[in-house]
């Protein structure tokens, strides 16, 4: 680690770290004073809406707003032409504007944007706008779109490869050879919405000075959207500001919101405050999903289940554009690679563009994916080489110290704690045996980063800043953000712990890009190590600031000096507030109050090589097992989880209580991706199930009981022996329903979701042979 | 956005009625179906006359020989009221899986019909009982058999200014139960998939008395299965269930959209038929006999 | 444009004022009395996070219509509190940890203070039944169930009603 910070002093084993103390803005959240997206207010605001294409592919010949001007109320019209005109997107990837220029790619493209004087005028003025079209031919689907001499969704992307890598380790060929069972198989994963209750809101208004500022449900309030608002405004970065409201939920579709560029450049041409919402339905069909795949494998093992070569191709559905699709299917085929030993690996992956919405990340960010693809073969494996799932995971697991075949240094890694724990739990091997038709029990482990350094070339790492005022209360501004999973919490306890402060005198500042550090934000499970860190850091330096403003008040040594609920003690008697000790601090400083900068920067790790994937992108590895058991209805085909076991290995935990919280949601987001959400789309490119009507998340009557479950541990490299824990929970979960189900039926469905349609497909197959066995 | 309309609150049926044959008028109670429409552009009334201030239209009223639903009573009143009652217990489970509960203390009983959307859960219950609509228009009332009432996907034969002021149930015999089954992908707040409604009565050696079953969304309309009334005298039997099940899949006539396809639609009118019946006997305190 | 004038109680408070016919309850409580604890979440009765209570019972404001509100009382997440006093739902969510983001909490905790009034002791199956029309996306649910049983043993134990 860097040695410019100070040294950490608190201890780590006593204290509120470890704690299951409640959300530090619970209180907001109940009384319904927290602030979110479509709650901010400013006087004079306008309200914005976007026209979208109604076509899946179409050439724009000509847009005429003259008349949706005229409407009274309405204040600006915008298109194309009020933006800086560039493309924008994922780097090099970059094949979009905010409002489409001359073509658009999918129903639901953004053609234009009105504010008005109130909600009903802007929807009124958007059937006034006058947009011609010249229809082309569109792809929908992986197979549509990758035949020879399909139409292209970009002219200049030839095949519609919108990326591909290919790479290899060792000899897969050889190591075939040597394998005594090999198999292969297809396996799809589906598009599902993150789907957070709150839609996507921004509010934007200018200053006199052309000063962009901007409030927003975002997950990344520093990162890369205000990076392309800038852009796309064509401002210097210094001159977007973003406040980060609360946040109804994120889960990866809150990284890259188009909605605050849009909002952003119709406040610019209208001069006044622009407010703009989504609703559901525009927020389901025009906001990126999953990325769907088609994932083919071909693995095999050894006598002993012992892993030797696999060999994968992974096809994926892009949609229209490239949001951060690239490295999603860059995660889906390699970190699940990095779970077992695997020597000898051969994969090609390539994004495919469809005339459908773009897509891009949910929690996981492709390794749902993935894990759904080699989760379900290792079971496949276990089966045809008579072995319990549970081993032949065991057989081939990673552990501390060892580099995987991508480079991955494994720290702490506590995977086979973790399986031999929610065995135990679950009752494994006993309900194993059950065997009957229709019931099943099923196996799945994860292992997921904590900040990927490939993320963003230029740096990675996390900044906070402590301030101290006149009352003794920390003021702790880490400019990573809170997006309702409870950073903000966790980065109070660390402070309070690391000061010697109780939890009352730590105050947690919501994001202001005006004053917070510049940072990525609230994605890759990033936040506990790389934000956590960074406040410990500041932290400490705050307490060593009090300590030696304590001593020069009192005289005497510094190291004899301890804060501790803060109170500050020297051990003769001699006792200060922390209160008393900051405001002595503002008053020897002119006025200026304790304030320590802290930073964290991922110790050991590089960029992943862009041909070969290789490189340790991560400073910390988090791990887990599931197990789901499940009955099937053999009449209807309808699959109930029963009972839900999940263990994981988050290092130390800051709050047992938020981490129980983080599974629970994990995994019941993970029932939903494996029973029933998709999407469904007509012959002309709509959604159809663009409500929640139809597009269906788990009720309180579909989640099972989930018992959850901590591998004793503790990371080097985490603040107080902590790791992540927000995307792991979600990765396993559809494999361990779709092994669960495999076991209940003795045959595998590879196309999720497993909707009760295909499952009693199955039941009638599986019962029509056996009765056939049994007459023969 | 919802389009401006002028709203009516009328105190009395014949100023409602008045007021529906006046204008281009949409009569809403509950309203959740309509202002969803509305919210979407699918509907733009010039006019909502909101009924469910009407004292005459309100609760559920039990005579000798019949129940009479009113067009204002909710899902979550007919689930209070047929607490209990075994006989009535489609209407309570199909009122009871409308929407959610948030919903079910707005939307009626009688919406459920007008909406008329092959889903309905409210249909094929309500066909169980003989059922007939009093409708009413500036030109005066009219008794509807409720099976006549549907004429299609979201079609009625309501005329236009024409409403629905309460259905009429013929009380089933003593000795009836009933039962609603529901598939949908989710437990709860599901459209339904397919619903099976089905009444029965059994004497003391389980045999057939009554026997009506009504099937939701795998026809254009809610529809009764025929030939069940051929079935009275028979003993409650796994083998009658079958029959039973067979009838239904063969009657329904299923089609294949995004929600689900039609033979697996199908395969499920059998499933739920046997499920409804078996519930029906079981709460007869029969139990569904083994053959032979 | 269809007016009316409406007179109604929110949390207790009594109003008087004019309304279009088109608004909702849900826009009239966020847009006109700045009560923005009651959320948006689909517009269709589907997410629940707009739920208050009308005369007692939970209806999702997104689907009744302001004028709706005439004469009604309505209870929303601002009106649980007493004063300063949290009400014994709310604590029992902060403390057993049954929110995350919080979006759906206020939805969330109106059709659990309506479950409780008529329920003192739900069971688990009580609670699912009544809560099954608010979503959650964040918790999974299962620390909600913790939350209102705690809620209900707090309610009616101290002052022996139960």
């Amino acid at each position: 680690m860097t040695k410019i910070h100070a040294a950490i002093v608190a201890d780590t084993d006593q204290g509120v770290v470890g704690q299951s103390v409640p959300m530090v803005d619970a209180c907001e959240k109940v009384t319904g004073k927290a602030i979110y997206g479509a709650d901010v207010e400013m006087p004079g605001m306008l309200y914005g809406r976007v026209l979208r294409s109604p076509h899946p592919h179409a050439k724009i010949l000509s847009i005429d707003a003259a008349e949706a001007q005229r409407l009274p109320g309405v204040r600006a019209v915008v298109t194309w032409a009020d933006t800086s005109g560039e493309l924008i997107g994922f780097s090099q990837y970059s094949d979009h504007y905010i409002f489409a220029k001359d073509e658009v790619r999918f129903v639901g493209d953004e053609v234009a944007a009105v504010a008005a004087v109130d909600e009903d005028t802007a929807h009124r003025a958007l059937k006034l706008i006058k947009v011609e079209y010249e229809v082309l031919p569109a792809v929908y689907t992986l197979d549509e779109a990758m035949a020879p001499g399909a139409p292209l969704v970009h002219d200049v992307t030839p095949e519609n490869i919108a990326h591909q890598i290919t790479y290899s380790r060792g000899d897969v060929d050889a190591a075939f050879a040597k394998c005594d069972v090999i198999l292969e198989e297809t396996f799809e994963t589906s598009p599902a919405h993150p789907a957070y209750i709150e839609p996507q809101a921004c509010l934007a208004a200018f200053d006199a000075y052309g000063n962009a500022d901007i409030y927003a449900n975002t997950q990344s309030p520093g990162g890369s959207i205000r990076e392309k608002t800038a852009q796309v405004l064509g401002l210097p970065l210094g001159k977007v500001r973003i406040h980060q409201t609360f946040l109804g939920g994120g889960f990866g579709g809150k990284v890259w919101q188009h909605i605050i560029p849009a909002t952003a450049v119709l406040a610019r041409k209208a001069g006044r405050p622009v407010k703009m919402m989504y609703s559901r339905r525009e927020d389901l069909a025009c906001t990126p999903s999953r990325v769907p795949m088609r994932m083919k494998l071909k693995m095999g093992a050894d006598r002993t289940g012992r892993i030797l070569a696999k060999e994968t191709l992974v096809l994926a559905d892009n949609g229209a554009y490239c949001i951060n699709s690239p490295i999603v299917i860059d995660t889906a085929a390699t970190r699940i690679e990095n779970l077992y030993r695997f020597e000898n690996i051969r994969t090609t992956a390539k994004l495919i563009y469809t005339n459908k919405v773009s897509t891009g990340t949910f929690r996981g960010f492709g390794n749902p994916q993935g894990t759904f693809m080699v989760e379900s073969m290792m079971d496949m494996l276990a089966k045809e080489l008579a072995m319990d799932p549970a081993q032949i995971r065991i057989v081939n697991a990673v552990h501390p110290g060892y580099v995987t075949a991508h480079g991955w240094k494994i720290n702490s890694c506590e995977l086979e704690q973790c399986i031999h724990e929610v065995k135990r739990i679950s009752g494994w091997e006993e309900k194993r045996k059950a065997n009957r038709f229709g019931y099943g029990i099923g196996m799945s482990c994860v292992i997921h980063v904590n900040g990927n350094r490939s993320c963003f070339p230029a740096f990675d790492g996390s900044t906070a800043y402590i301030s101290m005022n006149e009352s003794g209360e920390a003021m702790v501004m880490c400019a990573e953000g809170d997006l309702g999973q409870g950073a903000s919490t966790v980065f109070a306890q660390i402070a309070a712990q690391e000061i010697g402060l109780p939890m009352e005198s730590v105050r947690v500042l919501r994001v202001d890009t005006e004053y917070a550090g510049f940072a990525f934000g609230a994605f890759a499970s990033r936040i506990t190590v790389n934000g956590g860190n960074a406040v410990r850091h500041a932290a400490a330096a705050v307490r060593r600031a009090l300590l030696e403003t304590a001593a020069g008040m009192r005289g005497g040594d510094v190291d004899t000096f301890t804060i501790h609920q803060g109170i500050v003690t020297d051990g003769t008697g001699w006792s200060a507030t922390v209160a008393e000790v900051s405001l002595q601090y503002i008053y020897a400083h002119a006025g200026t109050n304790l304030r320590c900068d802290g930073f964290f920067i991922p110790p050991d790790v590089v960029i992943a090589d862009k041909v070969t994937k290789y490189g340790n992108i991560s400073c910390a590895y988090s791990f887990a097992a599931h197990v789901a058991e499940v009955e099937v209805d053999k009449d209807t085909g309808k699959v109930e989880v029963l009972n839900y076991y999940a263990v994981h290995d988050a290092g130390k935990l800051i709050n047992p209580m938020l981490a129980e919280g983080q599974i629970e949601g994990g995994v019941a987001q993970g029932i939903g991706f494996a029973l029933y959400e998709n999407y469904c789309y007509g012959t002309d490119g709509h959604m159809l199930n663009n409500s929640f009507l139809d597009y269906k998340l788990p009720t309180f009557k579909d989640v099972p009981k989930i018992t959850t479950g901590f591998a004793q541990g503790c990371d080097p490299v985490g603040p107080m022996g902590a790791k992540g824990l927000g995307e792991p929970t979600i990765v396993p979960v559809a494999s361990a329903i779709g092994n669960a189900l495999a076991d209940a039926l003795g045959e595998r469905i590879t196309q999720m979701p497993f909707t009760a349609e295909k499952v009693k497909g199955v039941v009638r197959r599986v019962m029509a042979q056996a009765a056939k066995e049994g007459q023969a | 956005m919802i389009e401006p309309f002028v709203y009516y609150t009328p105190a009395a049926v014949a100023e409602a009625v008045q007021l529906l044959g006046q204008r281009s008028a949409k009569l809403i109670a509950g309203g959740t179906d309509v202002l969803v429409q509305m919210q979407e552009g699918l509907l733009s009334p010039e006019a909502l006359v909101d009924i469910s201030g009407i004292d005459a239209l309100k609760g559920i009223r039990e005579e000798t020989e019949h129940v009479v639903i009113g067009a204002a009573a909710t899902h979550h009143e007919v689930m209070e009221w047929a607490h209990n009652l075994p006989q009535y217990a489609a209407l309570a489970e199909a009122s009871g899986s409308v929407g959610t509960p948030q919903v079910r203390n707005i939307a009626t009983v009688a919406g459920n019909l007008c909406n008329a959307v092959p889903s309905a859960d409210l249909g094929a219950p309500v066909l169980l009982y003989n059922s007939s609509l009093t409708l009413a228009s500036a030109n005066g009332s009219r008794q509807l058999p409720a099976i006549e009432f549907f004429t299609g996907p979201k079609k009625t034969a309501l005329l236009p200014g024409e409403m629905v002021l309460s259905i009429r149930l013929t009380a089933p015999p003593v000795g009836c139960a009933s039962a609603y089954c529901k598939h949908g992908p989710r437990k709860a707040s599901d459209l339904a998939m397919v619903g099976v409604a089905a009444m029965v009565g059994l004497d003391d050696n389980s045999a057939v008395t009554s026997l009506v079953i009504g099937l939701n969304a795998v026809a254009p309309t809610p529809i009764l299965v025929q030939g069940c009334e051929q079935l009275v005298g028979q003993v409650m039997s796994l083998s009658l269930l079958d029959r039973c099940a067979r009838m239904a899949a063969q009657q329904c006539r299923p089609i294949t959209d995004y929600r689900a396809g039609a033979e697996y639609r199908r395969d499920m009118v059998g499933v739920l038929t046997k499920r409804a019946l078996e519930r029906c006997a079981a709460k007869l305190g029969k139990e569904v006999r083994e053959d032979g | 444009m269809d007016e009316r004038h409406i007179s109604f109680k929110v949390n207790g408070e009594a109003y008087a004022l004019t309304v279009a016919t088109n608004r909702t309850l849900l826009s009239l409580l966020r847009d006109t009395l700045k009560l923005t604890g009651t959320k948006y979440g689909c517009g269709e009765g589907e997410c629940g996070a707009c739920t208050v209570l009308m005369d007692g019972r939970p209806v999702n404001a997104c689907l009744v219509l302001a004028v709706k509100a005439d004469k009604s009382e309505i209870l929303t997440v601002e009106g649980l509190a007493d004063g300063g006093k949290l009400h014994p739902l709310q604590t029992a969510f902060i403390e057993k940890g049954a929110l995350q983001c919080g979006y759906c909490t206020p939805g969330m905790l109106m059709s659990a203070y309506a479950l409780l009034q008529g329920n003192h002791r739900p069971n688990d199956a009580e609670i699912a039944d009544a809560l099954a029309g608010n979503l959650c996306r964040c918790t999974g649910y299962q620390k909600i169930y913790d939350a209102v049983k705690e809620a209900a043993k707090v309610l009616y134990t101290e002052d022996g009603n139960d």
